[in-house]
């Protein structure tokens, strides 16, 4: 039809009829794909709809993007031989003894579960089941519980092998080894800062996370046979991790490795046959399918967008703030966690980070600083109430007695100590972008 | 090392996309064993894919399997030393030829200083006694062709001091490239020869460990039940479409299986022979390019797509069905612009036979078409879901047709 629209009606057009269309319940990936189709036909003619597909082959055919599918599927058969759960059992009773340890031993599980998953709805959901009935059985505060479970649970999008990392990496051209290795200490010092908050507040008052009843606990003898069981899922993630940090394999022949050892751990255990292997397949198939299709929607939508100089429009507008390089940074963080409150990740990566990345890359940011804070800002949308993914998930499985408000609470603390981890690899870059320097120089 | 330098043939690998989902389906479908229990396939399947590890010993309970690590460790270590003096012999080599044709060079400046100097020496004979000037222009040629010969000389001479230096270092590169690859190679046929023996010795060990694990089970592992996506199928002619998507969805989601044993060979050929192959990685990815697009639809059947469901969680059945038929419309556009444009996208591919600009240069025509078959298997499925809310919202009071 060749319209001509004026780009900040545009924008208002092709955001709101996005906005309109996800409330009403359609995919987001056919939103995405929808908006953008009847746009590219009212902006040019029946022969611009031609990119639509010269858009999707060049994921079909991205290298990158196959360490998805291979990552998750390793989770997958990992969960479905009953490995994970046997994990949480483990880590529990190595723990127990501790003030506050069962929350601790929580937030350890789930940063080892993240290690092996990259999305976080298992960790939640698979946490929820085991780990809040045993904490509150011994009467620890609901609060604690649940706000450990939850902040643990998030961990799984920032500690490689993180599903969103690979997408970020794809999408704004980043090499992925170098945003997983980045990604490894903020992890481990989040996990690190939950662990502090919850083993010093039942220090403090002890009724918040009391250690299990001398006779309940295990010997060491036992410590250690218990230690010999988990001996192959956690070679496994070494060998993933070191082949993958050493820069000697490539995330997707990491990833390749690390789905033939989830076979053999699954083996091992004596778990492995053609329906847990078919379930896995199916489990896999069902995740990626959605990630990817949801980049199939949004690359024409946000790739029309720019076409039509949206780029410069955002650009435009950031610059007309008045606020400085850190000023933008700052606000572009703000944005992420008020659409966190609303969108997917998958689609808050593709429909921001696009657009963003040129932006950030212009004020002379380090992208890969930015992929990672992105990435923790990330976790943050998925505990901040009201729509925080994390929230709802552990709704699903806690107990009726516990109102949505206590859940809501709960994940403020954690919410505080998750800004306070962004504020920090803000203001020290190096915490992010010294280790992938050592390892790729 | 021997190399290894199988190439998959194309034949093989469109064959195997199609055959192998068939027989997955099919075993899948059969009597599992026991969660737990020990048998002889699997120690034998383990044998084959990681037997390299030990780990069907590991699988039968017998810890001599972790003997193979150490094994295993040497190949992966001498493989890389051997890499590392292949590169060294070859960097070294490369400098020999360089200095060899440095040395040429200066000596051909030889020959021709010697030229000038003769021809300076006959002319300076044939000049008259009392002709200074001439003289000392014949001097001055003489000198300079003399000098510019001592200097070639002396550079033949480093270079040849180099050449000495760098010999030694060939010679050694080599010696190391031969040392490491008789160790990786005789580490690879003890592996061999210990998991020939391990083939005959297999059942004694399953035996074994079946009496050991009656006596000692293995703790139970507890398994989550997970949902029979079967039962999403409806009735009727949604039903049918259902069940194709069902089908589809299952057939390309076993592909995944294909991939971890690909990479397990390029890795093993990579790290172990020194051989990358150049169809793993390419083939691979296309493969799950491929899966994505095919996928589409039995994502939507199993309601896998993400939705914002802030309101959509509170409305009735009905409410759904009457809102999801509204937002049906944006759907169609898009999957049926997916169809119509992927159609002209493949119909371009089929016509150019298309390959890829890879060594292995794999027909892309089928992996475009396949865009065209999941816009068909996506847009069929919304003719699934749109018959199913119609009659929902028609009838709400019948019994639901969705199966859920």
């Amino acid at each position: 039809m060749g319209l001509e629209i004026d780009i900040g009606w545009l924008t208002l057009l092709m955001f709101g009829s996005l906005v309109v269309l996800l409330m009403s319940g359609l995919p987001l990936a056919f939103v995405t794909g929808g908006v953008a189709v009847i746009f590219l036909f009212l902006l040019g003619d029946a022969d611009t709809l031609n990119i639509v597909p010269s858009r999707i082959f060049p994921l079909m055919t991205d290298y990158q993007l196959s360490a998805i599918p291979l990552f998750i599927f390793m989770a997958a058969m990992l969960e479905r031989a009953g490995i994970i759960k046997n994990m949480f059992d483990v880590i529990y009773k190595l723990l127990g003894g501790l003030k506050g340890g069962l929350a601790s031993a929580t937030i350890i599980a789930s940063t080892i579960l993240a290690a092996m998953v990259g999305v976080i709805g298992a960790a939640v959901v698979t946490m929820g089941i085991i780990a809040l009935p045993a904490m509150l059985q011994r009467q620890y505060d609901p609060k604690i519980a649940m706000g450990a479970i939850m902040a643990g649970g998030t961990l799984g999008i920032l500690i490689p092998p993180s599903i969103l990392a690979i997408i970020y990496a794809v999408v704004a051209d980043q090499s992925v080894g170098e945003l997983f290795v980045g990604a490894v200490i903020p992890g481990l010092m989040l996990s690190g800062m939950y662990i502090i908050y919850v083993t010093a507040r039942s220090y403090i008052n002890p009724k918040l996370g009391p250690p299990i009843p001398v006779d309940e606990r295990i010997t060491v003898r036992e410590k250690f046979a218990l230690m010999r069981k988990m001996a192959a899922p956690i070679m496994l993630i070494l060998v993933v991790f070191s082949a993958l940090f050493s820069g000697a394999a490539t995330p997707v022949e990491a990833a390749g490795i690390g789905t033939f050892g989830s076979f053999i751990v699954a083996a091992l255990h004596g778990q492995l046959d053609w329906r847990t292997i078919r379930d896995a397949c199916v489990t896999t198939l069902k995740a990626s399918s959605m990630v990817i299709w949801i980049m199939f929607g949004a690359t024409i939508f946000v790739g029309l967008y720019v076409l039509e100089g949206g780029q410069q429009f955002v650009t435009g507008a950031l610059d007309a703030t008045g606020l400085g390089r850190w000023g933008i940074l700052i606000l572009m963080m703000v944005i992420l966690i008020v659409l966190g409150m609303f969108l997917d990740w998958v689609g808050i990566l593709l429909l921001a980070v696009p657009i963003f990345v040129p932006i950030i890359k212009d004020l002379g940011f380090d992208p890969l600083w930015f992929g990672v804070l992105y990435l923790v800002n990330m976790q943050m949308s998925f505990l901040s109430p009201p729509f925080g993914y994390a929230l709802f998930y552990l709704r699903g499985v806690a107990p009726s007695s516990i109102p949505m408000s206590d859940i809501f609470k709960s994940a403020l603390p954690f919410l505080a100590i998750q800004l306070l981890g962004l504020t920090l690899l803000m203001i020290f870059p190096k915490l992010i972008t010294w280790l992938p320097g050592l390892v790729y120089g | 090392m021997p190399s290894v330098e199988f190439v998959l043939p194309h034949w093989l690998y469109w064959a195997g996309l199609i055959v192998f989902p068939l027989i997955a389906m099919y075993l899948a479908r059969q009597i599992q064993p026991e969660p737990g229990s020990r048998s002889n396939g699997i120690a034998y399947f383990i044998w084959a894919v990681g037997g390299f590890f030990g780990f069907h010993r590991l699988y039968l309970k017998n810890k001599w399997g972790i003997l193979y690590w150490p094994l295993f460790g040497v190949i992966l270590y001498a493989s890389s030393m051997e890499r590392e003096a292949r590169i060294i012999y070859s960097d070294a080599v490369g400098a020999v030829s360089a200095i060899e044709s440095s040395t040429a060079r200066f000596e051909r400046r030889i020959i021709k200083s010697d030229k000038a100097l003769d021809k300076a020496q006959t002319r300076m004979a044939a000049l008259p006694e009392d002709d200074e000037r001439g003289r000392k222009r014949q001097q001055r040629a003489i000198d300079k062709a003399n000098k510019s010969k001592a200097a070639a000389e002396v550079k033949i001479v480093n270079l040849s001091g180099e050449l000495k230096t760098l010999q030694p270092k060939i010679a050694e590169a080599a010696e190391n490239r031969k040392f490491w690859s008789s160790i990786a190679f005789n580490a690879f046929i003890a592996i061999l020869a210990f998991m020939l023996l391990d083939l005959f010795l297999i059942p004694g060990m399953t035996r074994k460990a079946l009496i050991y694990l009656q006596t000692n089970p293995d703790e139970e592992v507890q398994r989550e039940i997970l949902a029979d996506d079967r039962e999403l199928a409806g009735t009727g002619l949604p039903g049918v479409i259902d069940r194709i998507s069902l089908f589809t969805g299952e057939f390309v989601a076993l592909w995944s299986v294909i991939a971890v044993f690909v990479y397990y060979y390029e890795v093993i050929v990579r790290y172990v022979f020194n051989s990358p192959t150049n169809w793993a990685h390419e083939g691979m990815f296309l493969m799950f390019g491929m899966q994505y697009l095919i996928a589409g639809a039995y994502a939507m059947l199993s309601e896998s797509h993400v939705r914002v469901d802030i309101f959509y969680a509170n409305f009735s059945p009905r409410g759904k069905a009457v809102v999801d038929l509204m937002t049906s419309v944006f759907f169609f556009i898009f999957a049926g612009t997916l169809l119509m444009t992927g159609w002209i996208f493949a119909a371009d591919s089929v016509r150019q036979n298309e390959v890829s600009f890879t060594e292995w240069a794999i027909q892309y025509w089928p992996v475009k078409i396949v865009i065209v078959i999941g816009a068909v298997l996506l847009i069929l499925q919304g003719i699934s879901k749109l018959m199913k809310d119609v009659s929902l919202v028609i009838a709400p009071n019948k019994e639901m047709t969705n199966g859920s």
